[in-house]
């Protein structure tokens, strides 16, 4: 529902979806809570032009002497309070190293192992079609998935090297 | 990655007490690592080894007034390239003739895209410094993220003590085995960079190559299609989208992806035609894949964790639609 809550905030839901997003709000206090809690980190997001590298030095010293600021109302079941907190999405702003990620091996063999055409009525042809896709499509899922997963960089700078990407079956263990 | 950044620093504001000093250190180390590779201008050469094969490629990176761009060119073998503009990335296999290309589109870091929180990382993974050494003739420190259960890889990154850029990775397998190691052997930072070098040496627009360019947006209507039933520890539903089939049909595809704020898992969900499809696991570097048949569907489980932790997620998945 977090993720409706965002869209919602970016007026990037459908009517029907907001609705159900307003109303679940309106039940539920914690999500109240996040909702609110949005607001606040994208007000300090919005008015932080030039942020330098004493930001969080800054904000937590801010924190430091004013520990209620963000949470009126903290009690301490709420140390689970899930905080939006991308450190995944600000590693990956190794993006650079990060999700230019992986070029493929050219030649992924093993993955043709995977589908077989119907012997029924297919032709040689089809047959030869089919077991040339699926390689091509796993290249595709491979990048899709280096370059929308939200943290692609934690790997380190691993996901763009796998340029060598020699497609194994079996996997690893 | 601005956004993200001062998201660290709320984070750490947020969770601060929760941490040793160690601990935040660490955290803090991640932070500069992720702004160092967004924000320096770089080329460099770099070393990949996994399972016994390796691989050398070069890959620069510039930063100005139109925004991010790089390149990575392999050096080994067939000359594959991966280029980058801001949210663009193309992908030139040359053998194959075909260029992938894959963009963010309206993605947004934030808060569309709400990973773990800092919390919930030191829940499955502990973090922390390790010794500095030298690597590609400069200084680096040892950031250790070791994982709480199975259901992840360890991580060791050392990064440059003066710009925070990464120069080493490795990814460590349950028995502590790397399985995937990048490691720079010359960097230079900061230094110019002749921006035609930023080109890829290939035109896509030849007739010759095939270009695969397909379209996704995200979705909550397909997001309700699909029943999770197992649920990962640590591992969150971090968005669904509707893509186009591979084949280059309707949007029929769906993509959703889970992350712990480490790793990731993509879930792709694609209607099946008349052609049989066995179940099967694959590994290209650390990424693990594994493929199952749900009655019509062809579900392909992705993502840099351990096999064991896609087939959970992928066996427990079931369609709503009957």
């Amino acid at each position: 529902m977090r993720q409706e809550i965002s869209a919602l905030l970016d007026d990037e839901l459908e009517q029907t979806d907001a609705d159900r997003a307003i109303d679940a709000m309106r039940r539920d206090g914690e999500l109240q809570e996040t909702w609110e809690l949005y607001h606040v980190i994208g007000d300090a997001m919005r008015q932080s032009h030039g942020h330098s590298p004493g930001f969080s030095r800054r904000v937590m010293a801010k924190l430091a002497q004013e520990p209620v600021v963000f949470f009126p109302s903290a009690q301490p079941k709420r140390t689970t309070y899930r905080v939006a907190m991308p450190l995944a999405a600000a590693v990956m702003g190794m993006a650079a190293v990060g999700w230019v990620a992986l070029s493929l091996n050219p030649s992924p063999q093993p993955v043709d192992v995977a589908v077989k055409s119907r012997t029924t009525a297919e032709t040689a042809a089809a047959q030869t079609q089919l077991v040339a896709k699926p390689s091509g499509v796993l290249k595709e899922y491979l990048v899709a998935h280096q370059a929308h997963a939200p943290n692609g960089g934690i790997q380190g700078v691993a996901p763009y090297v796998r340029t060598v990407s020699e497609i194994r079956q079996g996997g690893k263990p | 990655m601005r956004l993200g950044w001062m998201l660290v620093g709320l984070g750490l504001g947020f969770v601060a007490p929760a941490f040793a000093d160690q601990h935040g250190d660490a955290l803090a180390w991640l932070q500069k690592m992720a702004v160092a590779a967004k924000k320096l201008n770089y080329t460099g050469t770099f070393t990949y080894q996994s399972g016994g094969t390796s691989e050398t490629s070069r890959i620069m990176h510039v930063v100005d007034a139109e925004g991010e761009q790089e390149k990575l060119e392999v050096l080994d073998g067939s000359p594959r390239e991966v280029v980058r503009r801001n949210d663009e990335i193309k992908c030139f296999l040359p053998e194959d003739r075909i260029v992938i290309v894959e963009k963010r589109g309206q993605q947004k870091s934030f808060p569309a895209l709400l990973p773990a929180s800092v919390a919930s990382l030191g829940d499955h993974y502990s973090i922390r410094k390790g010794d500095v050494s030298r690597v590609a003739g400069l200084e680096s420190q040892l950031i250790v993220l070791e994982p709480k259960d199975a259901y992840r890889y360890g991580h060791h990154l050392w990064a440059d003590l003066q710009s925070g850029l990464i120069l080493k990775a490795r990814t460590l397998n349950e028995h502590n085995e790397t399985i995937e190691q990048f490691v720079f052997s010359q960097l230079q930072i900061n230094g110019p960079i002749d921006k035609e070098h930023l080109k890829p040496r290939f035109g896509a627009e030849g007739t010759a190559w095939r270009i695969h360019n397909p379209r996704a947006m995200q979705s909550l209507s397909a997001v309700g299609d699909w029943h999770f039933r197992t649920q990962l520890p640590g591992f969150k539903k971090s968005a669904g989208m509707r893509r186009q089939t591979a084949r280059g049909g309707g949007m029929d595809t769906t993509h959703f992806i889970f992350t712990d704020g480490l790793a990731s898992i993509s879930v792709f969900v694609e209607p099946l035609a008349d052609q049989t499809v066995e179940n099967g696991t694959y590994s290209v570097g650390a990424i693990n894949v594994y493929k199952r048949v749900a009655g019509k569907h062809l579900l392909t489980v992705l993502g840099e964790v351990p096999m064991v932790t896609l087939k959970r997620l992928g066996d427990g998945m079931e369609s709503r639609k009957r």
